[in-house]
């Protein structure tokens, strides 16, 4: 299954994954929202998310990324560099 | 006639020094397997002698002193054994810090403390922590873990034993270890253990818990903390299959975990209680049956304030895996004993003490009442070879009467590392600052007396919270303070972390709230927590202007906290503010 890297894809996919997870409405999940915005997170949910996205996208990323209180916006550009980076792995 | 299980072959009394443990583990279960659910991908035992002896001789050549403590990563079995092995077979200090110790500037200042605490004569570090160790413990030399590895792998065990190797003139009274598991960040204390506390341990588990010789253990705690070191240092002792994960993998992937644990034939589980909460919400209701958990023997709970609906959850949600409830295990254990101080009997289901509110908090006495009262676990016995007892002012209390938990034995600290003054207490008994009672024999623990949030089996200080928050913008004078509150299941709260901050300006104060709870979430490794406005010198002090926390605390919790301008609790969701491109965080 071809996961587009176009950011716009995965930020909706992203905002699912943290929903469910964290037990937060989807429309408070904003681009500018960071983990610790949403309330009761705690590490073990943070890296619960780390490990869905890396399933569901196939990809590794650094935990610490995680703890750093980074926004979805920026979650979204990481992810879509690690797939990037996988696609064009996969094709060399 | 079914034969009862074949009984683990105890560790003998010959053994009494921690790298003959493994010298013993070598030569009785050369082939039992240590390390990944995966046999292909775990290691025979025989391999952390040959690879510790040889770390041991690489360190004698890096000029390592008997004595003299090694400060090293708590990172995968393969590595950390041996290591472990080397450092005590040279008559070194071990001292286990956790795996991402250094990696950021938060646990790089925790290291410091730890290093300059106890003095240590060499880092050993993970690749990427050297080089921000280097710059922030400049005198410290720090060597790559990896190196030392491979060069040792290569060269591999010397032919005749360099002279440092396993001096004949050691003594099981010698320091071994030190556990910096207690202490805050900016106050380490490293609990000191000889060789002799450690052996006493490792005899104690098995003797309290008799496992099987076909046992197989599966857990994913971090080998830096009692309960995953000496846990997996026991079944190492029995000759039993040890299955081990690194944490961030479990908490990752917890379904993948329990799936390859029961694969492995795990019969024995350990963890603390957010463990079982945790693969409660991992496993949907209608997957539980694609899991075997009927071999479980033993769920072992500990290290962590345990809940009694959490345990009858768990007991249930994973019934139709074929999981007893009779295999749920309550212990306490704690790193000043070494670990074990008492153990529940696998022989029942674990069992609630069901007391009145209002007598234990007010009149410190364990009045039993119904499920409506507060439910306290059943912790069990002590261990054969601990003394336990509970004393208010040095007196021993009778049974259902709640004061501090104090403990003796083989197996338990002399004190804390180079401590100023002595900690021990007369007749050779040691404070928990555990709170508790006893009732028919056994243990029940309902609290603690001092301020320690526990999350994820990781201890956590207010005062840490209180100097990272300081910082926040839009504070008076820097003044913050930081207190633990109580869980509060009708507002669906947890036990958490509260801040009383002063502020200066009119408001809003969105940026202040957005700041402390992020810098909060950074030491408290992504948990959140309730944010209270005060105006200036909102925070009450005592004469001579020291913060009274304990007060503020009773005041918010009694609703009588009237200066205050607003509570926005940990579970509130904050609405970014204006932060700018890429959603960088306000505070830089």
């Amino acid at each position: 299954m071809a996961y587009s890297t176009d950011a716009d894809e995965i930020f909706p996919t992203l905002q699912q994954i943290v929903s469910d997870t964290l037990r937060v409405p989807i429309e408070q999940v904003t681009r500018e929202s960071a983990l610790s915005d949403l309330g009761m997170v705690e590490s073990i949910k943070l890296l619960r998310v780390a490990g869905k996205i890396e399933r569901r996208f196939d990809i590794e990323l650094d935990d610490s990324l995680f703890f750093q209180g980074v926004s979805m916006g920026r979650l979204v550009d990481e992810i879509a560099a690690q797939r990037a980076a996988a696609v064009s792995g996969e094709a060399a | 006639m079914s034969t009862s299980p074949e009984p683990a072959v105890p560790l003998p009394t010959t053994v009494t020094l921690l790298d003959g443990l493994f010298t013993y583990a070598a030569e009785r279960h050369p082939a039992q397997l240590i390390g990944s659910t995966d046999p292909a991908r775990a290691l025979p035992f025989a391999r952390l002698e040959h690879d510790g002896v040889a770390v041991a001789a690489a360190l004698l050549e890096r000029g390592v002193r008997r004595g003299t403590p090694v400060v090293f990563p708590a990172g995968d079995a393969a590595d950390f054994f041996p290591v472990l092995n080397a450092i005590v077979s040279v008559g070194a200090i071990a001292v286990p810090v956790s795996a991402r110790a250094g990696r950021n500037p938060a646990s790089a200042a925790r290291l410091r403390h730890i290093v300059e605490d106890c003095e240590a004569a060499l880092i050993l570090a993970d690749d990427d922590a050297v080089p921000v160790l280097r710059e922030v413990l400049p005198d410290v030399p720090t060597h790559p873990l990896s190196a030392l590895l491979a060069a040792a792998r290569t060269t591999g065990v010397p032919a005749t034993a360099p002279p440092g190797l396993r001096p004949a003139d050691r003594n099981p009274e010698d320091l071994a270890l030190i556990q910096y598991t207690s202490g805050s960040t900016s106050r380490p204390r490293g609990v000191a253990l000889t060789h002799r506390n450690v052996l006493a341990a490792l005899r104690i588990i098995p003797a309290a818990l008799r496992p099987h010789a076909t046992d197989v253990i599966s857990h994913w705690l971090p080998l830096s903390h009692d309960l995953g070191l000496f846990g997996t240092l026991a079944s190492l002792g029995c000759g039993i299959r040890i299955c081990l994960s690194q944490p961030r993998d479990f908490i990752k992937q917890p379904d993948a975990w329990l799936a390859a644990s029961c694969e492995a034939g795990a019969t024995i589980l350990v963890g603390p209680d957010f463990f079982y909460q945790y693969l409660v919400e991992a496993v949907p209701a209608d997957e539980v049956t694609r899991y075997d958990l009927s071999g479980v023997r033993m769920a072992l709970n500990g290290a962590e304030p345990i809940d009694p609906a959490g345990l009858d959850l768990f007991a249930r949600h994973f019934a139709p895996a074929g999981f007893r409830r009779e295999a749920q295990l309550p212990c306490y254990g704690l790193a000043e004993a070494t670990l074990p101080v008492s153990f529940d009997s696998p022989l029942r289901p674990p069992a609630v003490d069901w007391v009145d509110r209002a007598a234990l908090n007010d009149a410190l006495k364990a009045v039993p009442a119904g499920t409506g009262g507060r439910g306290i676990v059943n912790c069990g016995t002590p261990a054969p070879g601990v003394e336990v007892r509970v004393t208010a002012e040095g007196e021993t209390l009778p049974e259902r009467s709640v004061g501090e938990i104090e403990i003796r034995g083989e197996a338990v600290t002399a004190g804390y590392y180079r401590e100023s003054e002595p900690s021990a207490r007369p007749g050779g008994w040691r404070g928990t600052g555990d709170l508790g009672y006893f009732a028919d024999g056994c243990l029940h623990i309902t609290g603690r007396s001092k301020e320690i949030l526990i999350l994820a089996g990781q201890n956590h200080y207010p005062q840490d919270i209180e100097d990272a928050v300081r910082e926040a913008p839009g504070l008076f004078r820097r003044s913050a303070v930081a207190v633990v509150l109580p869980a509060d299941p009708g507002a669906g709260l947890p036990e958490r972390i509260g801040v009383f901050a002063e502020v200066a300006s009119e408001g809003p104060h969105t940026a202040t709230v957005t700041a402390i709870r992020r810098t909060a979430a950074e030491v408290l490794g992504g948990a959140s927590v309730d944010v209270v406005l005060l105006p200036a010198l909102g925070i009450s002090r005592t004469t001579s202007g020291k913060f009274q926390r304990l007060l503020m605390r009773k005041r918010l919790l009694e609703g009588t906290l009237d200066n205050a301008l607003a509570h926005i609790t940990a579970a509130e969701v904050l609405t970014a503010p204006g932060t700018g491109p890429g959603g960088a965080p306000s505070h830089g």
